[in-house]
């Protein structure tokens, strides 16, 4: 009797632990940011003592997760899109933003062709999405992701839509369309400025800018979560986001700052 | 319902399975018949996809067999394409990842019949070949026909390796798991349900029909003198 | 003619014979577990040394090496030339008798594979079994027709393993009697391993005794068996 007493003891304290451990403030990041947050959040503990945890997934995919409950406390997407379905639907709040119903946009992103070195095909330019010898182009999903959105849109303003379209191989994000990009099992792929500025990327293959006027700006946007427990901390995280020399760190990353 | 999509799946699960018997009849010979250490290293090689992680087993087609290594050129050059976003990467990887479930129940079958019978057959002259054709195969037809439902299923199934290799392509491999993953990410709740129902409803078929012919050769279970 | 130097050893157990074989008909004698299953499953080459057997030895069968673990030599039972019929008949269950009988002719002609299957079918009296299912099989039946599958392959050497234990008395003598007359006409050398000294000693045969995996002796049966003729003479005495 005594022993079982003590082991549903013990299972009720590890039920209990996490719920204790958790003194890290969760961030839920977009894909894009994969290369950018990690030195920046570093700084960030380094200055306020806050320990951040993050999860970087597609955009939509951490929607969903949110939805459904996951205890993170600031959502930082690709897009003002899932943010604001989050706050429509009562599950985060925009702090100290003009419009609480807006989430409170932090950078924007820039849409990039990036290609290998060295293969037979023109350098990353339109010369080379008009080339009949592009045979497998990666882009992030166009459903879902922000960036892949942005992607359709610019092709479709620059004509190139239709002739592409069939050569389009999906990723699930911003991150997986680099991969097949630099594996080189695509020619070539249409990723974000912040993929092609890492180290990786840039030291195996190219980049080209693609017209800024040929898609809607990517405006990328962040909000706290409503269940959160941390919400002062998530605060400062966000403040601290928006601060000069971090939007300048994040200029030189490859996403545009706001201010 | 996107019957592009469950045409897909339907034909990548056959051209796997019928891959896999192919392959996994030899093996399992080999495992049941053979002689030697190494035996153990093949057995333990056939049955790792088990427990490999599919996200594994797609990083290594993507970039191990990508076109920036040798092998990956040579294959790109063999199947005109490179694997990655081709319906033949689809069958490369689902057959390595279905190998075991069509190689366990063939060396299962194969190792229960009697050691007389394989004597004999053996004196008799048989080869290998010929032990396995004429004497294993049609001794263990219920293993093979677990064997080949099991391997179409776990196929109809399959989405790690789909997911890190396949690109979305329809009629190539947005296969119907990926159309229902889609339909989620997509908050697509109604349409999600459809075909996750399908999926169910093509796995329990199948399975019924493998457990009714159980049922019916249990009673002539193949006695041997 | 068989030259054989057998030694093998399987969980305490030491099978250690050498001799030749020159005698048309030979009977391996000796009780249950002396050795003679797996002496007969060495000469036809159904065992190699697995299962933790260590086995270290020769067998050469007319002059042909078939196992030499020197030399690292071992044909395989197929090539042997060699038929094994033991109390397990072995038949295919999944093949009909006739399908039995032409498993190992398969690289006959239809028509000679077909005219084999008949004749060695009436060897054994099994002619009117031919399209049966060997479950529908009788004890005796099935052990005759595992005997015409054996012989169908021409064998030069066969090895017999207690092969009448199914049958009653005088259908065994019957078999034995037509197994004895092809053997002679077809000059095939005969080793039988038995525990029944009335059977060994009606053939006439040459005797290796065999004891707790020794060779006891090897010789004429009426002399090596001379002890057991006498305990048979004494009990069908009793009986009168």
């Amino acid at each position: 009797m005594n022993r079982t007493r003590i082991i549903a003891a013990l299972l009720g304290c590890m039920c209990f632990a996490p719920l204790m451990a958790q003194n890290s403030l969760r961030v839920a990041a977009a894909a894009d940011l994969g290369p950018v947050l990690p030195p920046i959040l570093a700084k960030f503990e380094q200055a306020t003592g806050i320990h951040t945890e993050v999860t970087f997934q597609a955009s939509a995919a951490l929607t969903t997760l949110i939805e459904n409950g996951a205890p993170f406390d600031l959502f930082l997407a690709a897009d003002l899109g899932y943010p604001q379905r989050l706050l429509a639907a009562g599950l985060a709040e925009a702090p100290g933003a003009a419009d609480a119903k807006q989430p409170i946009t932090y950078a924007e992103g820039t849409l990039v062709l990036w290609a290998l070195k060295g293969s037979h095909l023109p350098a990353p330019s339109l010369d080379l999405l008009r080339s009949p010898d592009l045979k497998r182009l990666a882009i992030a999903n166009p459903d879902r992701a922000p960036y892949g959105k942005a992607a359709v849109s610019a092709l479709r303003s620059l004509g190139l839509y239709e002739a592409l379209q069939p050569k389009f191989v999906t990723a699930e994000n911003i991150a997986q369309a680099a991969q097949f990009a630099g594996s080189g099992n695509a020619d070539a792929g249409l990723i974000s400025l912040t993929s092609a500025l890492t180290a990786q990327m840039s030291s195996t293959g190219s980049y080209f800018v693609m017209p800024r006027e040929s898609y809607p700006p990517i405006e990328q946007g962040m909000v706290v979560i409503k269940s959160s427990t941390h919400k002062d901390a998530a605060r400062k995280l966000l403040d601290y986001l928006l601060s000069a020399p971090v939007q300048a760190q994040l200029g030189k990353s490859g996403l545009t700052p706001v201010h | 319902m996107d019957w592009q999509a469950f045409a897909l799946s339907l034909r990548l699960a056959a051209v796997t399975t019928a891959i896999l018997i192919a392959i996994a009849v030899p093996l399992a010979g080999l495992l049941v018949l053979g002689r030697g250490r190494w035996l153990a290293v093949v057995e333990a090689l056939s049955t790792l996809p088990l427990v490999l992680p599919p996200t594994v087993l797609g990083f290594f087609l993507l970039v191990l067999l990508g076109p920036r290594t040798f092998v990956g050129r040579e294959i790109a050059a063999l199947f005109g394409h490179p694997l990655a976003f081709s319906f033949e990467g689809l069958v490369v990887g689902s057959v390595i990842y279905s190998l075991p479930f069509a190689v366990q129940p063939l060396v299962a079958g194969f190792a229960s019949v009697r050691p007389p019978l394989v004597d004999a057959a053996r004196l008799l002259g048989a080869g290998p070949v010929r032990l396995v054709l004429r004497l294993l195969l049609p001794l263990s037809r219920r293993s093979l026909l677990t064997a080949a439902v099991l391997s179409f299923l776990h196929t109809v199934g399959e989405f790690g390796v789909v997911l890190m290799l396949g690109g979305d392509i329809p009629g190539a491999t947005r296969t119907l798991s990926i159309v229902l993953y889609n339909q989620v990410e997509n908050f697509n709740y109604q349409a999600a349900m459809r075909t996750a129902g399908l999926l169910i409803a093509m796995s329990v078929t199948a399975l019924a029909f493998l457990y009714a012919e159980a049922q019916r050769h249990g009673a002539r279970g193949g006695r041997q003198r | 003619m068989i030259d054989l130097a057998i030694d093998a050893r399987r969980n305490g157990f030491h099978l250690r014979v050498e001799c030749r074989l020159a005698s048309a008909w030979t009977v391996f004698f000796g009780p249950s577990g002396a050795g003679k299953t797996t002496l007969l499953r060495l000469l036809a080459g159904l065992d190699r040394g697995e299962q933790g057997t260590a086995l270290a030895g020769r067998v050469i069968l007319e002059g042909r090496v078939m196992t030499d673990t020197a030399h690292k030599i071992w044909i395989r039972p197929g090539r042997r030339q060699t038929a094994f019929v033991t109390q397990h008949t072995g038949l295919f269950p999944h093949l009909n008798v006739e399908a039995n009988v032409a498993f190992g002719l398969h690289k006959l002609e239809k028509a000679q594979r077909r005219r084999r299957v008949d004749e060695m079918l009436d060897l054994v009296d099994a002619s009117e079994l031919r399209s049966r299912r060997t479950q529908e099989l009788s004890g005796g039946q099935a052990q005759r027709v595992a005997m015409a599958r054996a012989l169908a392959t021409g064998p030069r050497l066969l090895l017999l393993d207690e092969p009448f234990s199914a049958l009653d008395g005088s259908a065994s003598d019957a078999l034995l009697e037509r197994l004895q007359h092809w053997a002679r006409q077809n000059d095939v050398q005969t080793v039988m391993a038995t525990h029944d000294a009335a059977d060994a000693l009606a053939i006439g045969a040459e005797v290796l005794l065999l004891r707790e995996g020794r060779m006891a002796a090897l010789g004429p049966a009426s002399q090596v068996l001379a002890m057991e003729r006498e305990r048979l003479r004494e009990r069908l005495q009793i009986a009168d």
